[in-house]
């Protein structure tokens, strides 16, 4: 038995594919790819597979992770199930790595503490310029407090623990912020937040949102840091939120 | 994946299910237009996770396909929240693959699959900007082409169609596509394309008919308006099952569909007359797929798909000569792949439960009965040869085999029916709860108790069965029928074990006036498009008070068509139809109803109900026999 953990990009039209579908797609695309999956027991055995966070319908994606238990690996080892997997996978979602995990307690879904997104106003819903320094300040608040759901319902909740960065150039935000099972930031919510102190309104449609990857955290002589969940050697140090606003850069 | 969609992202995202509109599926067939000479667009007009569902779109899809000229891609109705938003924004209406404008179209072709999707025939065409009526159409149009069940009367929608191919769909389509291909480069009108349609075998062209009316409004005659035209269409049907083309990569569906398996057609028609059923007459005569074709299919369409269940599709699987070794073989195959198998009721017998008992968890299960009718008197009536002791002895059965759950299914307002026929219903849904508590000694009843959903629906007479000639019941006493019931079910000793539910009526009511309705009825589907009706066939949107609002407009009374007693010898607005069962049959039959007889079974004996003349199949006319069905 053999747990691996597959790094995939999510690209073009296939982004409106919602989270349940995405799982139901990568069940049918194991099965075609005739990989040694393991399954659960009983009459409706399904595959045991587990994703580390899902992605909200409509936003484009670099770096999406899935767990998965394997009986036997195919032949060429794990790049074999990375090439028996992309030989079945459509056109707009691609597997781009994958890793051997030893430790038992290593789950993708558990493991999640932050991800990585650029955002960018849809054409016709920017705001009237002077929205970036308007953002920096919404966000270099101490506290920010919004409605927000969590399993237990609505309540106020201060999101700034939430941002680790905000970074606008030209005219994408880049963000780091908090995200996992025990609850995160989307970031939709965010902005959507600073839109309404702005008194301005916000569709699903006002923002096009694209996830740079899925992070872990982890701890070392120079701090805590957050990394990708099948780490590359970049690391990103966790110290107090970066808010900038790079002028014309 | 076609990365240029048809709506933008700002509308997708407003929009329920989004999916539903993107195309790009797996197995989806991408062609370049440039290097074909038919685009064919394949609508099923109702919602994608309906359409996508249906096996025979698959199968044409995949037919037409494979023809290197042809490029078929599908349509389904948009849903009532994007359809608002196409009309406000004027965006015309596209197909998945190419997310090309439908009117673009050589053809667009539509599957009648049921009398309540009419309005969302005259949907599709609005929202594609086609003429609603045929005669309005130029050849800057698509030809517009009707198939399915509803095809063989198709009178109440005849001015929105070019074409209805009557039956099935592997036989004609190429010799209709050469005849396209080849008026359109001889530059003919599309009235003379139309003509030369009529001449191929199984395709009704209605513009080419008149119809007359008596002065009561029942119909004096059908008359091609020119002699080379002829005077009745016959269905198509496919001689040869095994060697006929079935697709082994069908679309999957990003979204759960409704049917979201792989689906292995065993057979087609079905050996049993059941006189209120339809289907059972136009797909005669039975014809079965050799078992070693299906494992093959089997195994090639769970390579291709990744699905995760697998099920047979047949009108009565039980039926099947080569189930036994279809499914020993299923049960192996499905095991070492983790794939769940999905069985069509059976008929309940030893060998069904031993089946059932190896693929589905028992406690979590039902068994289907569908008696149809609560007496066995009415039984014989609609000639439905299930009896009680059947079904007690089945149900014992399956209860010494741990099995708690039954579901009971019923019609009401069957000819001839009877108070007793209808409280039969009650007493037979007891008699199977004693069964229980008989089969299992107290002791063995570990996690709750038998549990039995009795289900009724009400009969709607269809054309082309013996039934054609009865009388449908009006609303009021349908819901006094399910009151009846009700009442019997509520008065049995273990009617704690017992839950009934029944379906509405209003649609049942406007199934039965399509069902058997004539051309006069045109008028009355488009106007009840302007006045707003689209998905009928959905409850939540299902609009009575429109429709019959609708009714009266146009002057047209529905009972004329619904509760009318017709005459023996009246000419039925679908006569010119021959769907391969005689006329003469049909009547036998209704006679025989009404004495209460039983017809037996193909297998039993041959009947002469006029689809011997195929020579296939379960008739003993076919000389090279059907794989081990034997006949007298
Ligand atoms: S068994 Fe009866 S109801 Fe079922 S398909 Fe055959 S004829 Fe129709
Ligand atoms: S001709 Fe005879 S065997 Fe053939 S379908 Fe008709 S009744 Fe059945």
């Amino acid at each position: 038995m053999i747990r691996v953990r597959i790094k995939f990009t999510k690209h073009g039209p296939i982004k409106y594919l919602g989270h349940l579908d995405v799982m139901r797609y990568f069940q049918k695309a194991i099965r075609r790819a005739h990989l040694d999956v393991k399954y659960s027991e009983g009459y409706h055995p399904h595959q045991l597979l587990g994703f580390a966070q899902p992605l909200g319908v409509g936003i484009t994606s670099d770096g999406e992770y899935l767990d998965m238990t394997l009986n036997t690996l195919p032949g060429g080892g794990l790049q074999g199930v990375l090439q028996a997997l992309n030989d079945v996978m459509h056109e707009g979602i691609e597997v781009i790595k994958i890793m051997e995990l030893t430790d038992t307690k290593d789950k993708a879904m558990t493991q999640v503490a932050a991800a990585a997104y650029t955002v960018r106003f849809r054409e016709g819903h920017a705001p009237a310029s002077g929205w970036e320094e308007a953002l920096v300040n919404f966000c270099t608040a101490d506290t920010i407090n919004i409605m927000k759901r969590s399993k237990k319902g609505e309540k106020e909740t201060d999101i700034k623990p939430m941002i680790h960065e905000v970074l606008i150039m030209d005219d994408t935000i880049c963000l780091i912020l908090t995200s996992g099972n025990e609850g995160g930031l989307r970031p939709e919510l965010l902005l959507h937040a600073f839109l309404q102190s702005r008194g301005l309104e916000a569709t699903p449609a006002t923002l096009i949102v694209h996830r740079l990857d899925t992070y872990q955290e982890g701890v070392d002589e120079e701090g805590r840091y957050f990394e990708p969940l099948i780490p590359d050697g970049s690391k990103f140090y966790r110290e107090d939120p970066l808010i900038l606003y790079a002028k014309g850069s | 994946m076609n990365e240029r969609l048809a709506l933008s992202d700002e509308i997708l995202l407003s929009v329920s299910k989004p999916e539903r509109y993107i195309g790009g599926e797996v197995n989806s067939v991408v062609k370049d237009k440039d290097d074909v000479k038919v685009r064919f667009a394949f609508c099923f007009p109702d919602v994608y996770e309906i359409g996508m569902s249906h096996i025979g779109i698959q199968i044409l899809y995949g037919l037409f396909n494979e023809m290197e000229d042809v490029w078929c891609e599908r349509v389904y109705s948009p849903w009532t929240d994007l359809d608002l938003v196409m009309r406000e924004k004027n965006i015309p209406l596209f197909t998945l693959e190419s997310q090309d404008p439908v009117r673009e179209f050589d053809f667009l072709g539509f599957t009648l699959q049921y009398e309540l999707c009419y309005t969302n025939i005259l949907q599709v065409l609005d929202l594609s900007g086609i003429p609603l009526k045929a005669s309005d159409r130029t050849w800057d149009d698509p030809v517009v082409l009707g198939g399915g069940p509803c095809t063989y009367n198709p009178e109440p929608v005849t001015d929105f169609f070019d074409i209805f191919y009557i039956g099935e769909g592997e036989t004609q389509y190429r010799n209709l596509f050469d005849t396209y291909i080849r008026a359109r480069e001889e530059g003919v009108s599309r009235e003379e394309f139309l003509k030369r349609c009529a001449q191929i075998p199984g395709l009704y062209v209605p513009s080419l008919y008149e119809v007359t009316y008596n002065d009561d409004f029942t119909i004096h005659a059908v008359t091609p308006v020119s002699a080379d035209v002829p005077a009745v269409i016959e269905k198509e049907l496919c001689t040869d099952l095994s060697n006929t083309y079935y697709p082994t990569k069908p679309v999957v569906p990003f979204i759960q569909v409704v049917q979201d398996r792989v689906v292995l057609e065993i057979m087609r028609g079905c050996i049993r007359g059941c006189r209120f059923c339809q289907a059972g007459q136009l797909y005669r005569p039975t014809r079965e797929r050799d078992p070693k074709v299906l494992m093959q299919q089997a195994m090639e369409l769970l390579d291709s798909t990744g699905h995760e269940e697998i099920s047979l599709s047949s009108l009565s699987s039980s039926d099947y000569t080569g189930l036994k070794e279809l499914v020993d073989f299923l049960i192996d195959e499905c095991n070492k792949r983790h794939v769940n198998i999905s069985l069509p009721s059976l008929r309940i017998d030893a060998f069904a439960l031993d089946i059932m008992s190896k693929i589905q968890d028992i406690k979590k299960t039902s068994l289907t009965f569908a008696p149809e009718a609560g007496s066995q008197r009415m039984r014989d009536v609609i000639n439905k040869g299930l009896t009680e002791e059947d079904i007690l002895h089945g149900a014992t059965e399956a209860f010494k085999g741990g099995w708690q759950k039954v579901k009971l299914y019923f019609m009401l307002g069957l000819p001839f029916e009877t108070d007793e026929d209808i409280l039969g219903i009650g007493d037979i849904a007891n008699k199977i709860a004693a069964a229980y508590f008989e089969a299992v000694p107290k002791e063995e009843r570990k996690s709750g108790s038998v549990d039995i959903n009795v289900s009724t629906s009400f009969f709607v007479p269809k054309p082309f069965t013996p039934f054609q000639w009865a009388p449908m019941d009006v609303p009021e006493a349908f819901a006094e029928k399910a009151g009846l019931c009700k009442h019997g079910i509520r008065s049995q000793l273990n009617q704690k074990r017992i839950h009934y539910q029944w379906h509405e009526t209003d649609q049942s009511m406007l199934e039965g006036v399509f069902a058997r309705g004539d051309r006069r009825l045109n008028a009355v589907v488009l106007k009840a498009y302007e006045n707003g009706c689209i998905y009928d066939a959905w409850s939540e949107t299902y609009r009575h008070d429109i429709w019959m609002k609708t009714f009266e407009e146009c002057g047209i009374d529905p009972t004329f068509y619904t509760t009318r007693v017709r005459e023996d010898d009246e000419i039925f607005p679908w006569d010119h139809i021959d769907c391969g069962v005689s006329r003469e049959f049909l009547l036998r039959e209704w006679k025989n109803a009404q004495r209460s007889a039983v017809t037996p079974n193909c297998r039993e004996r041959c009947s002469a109900c006029g689809a011997g003349r195929y020579s296939c199949g379960c008739c003993p006319t076919n000389s090279n026999g059907d794989g081990g069905v034997c006949h007298s």
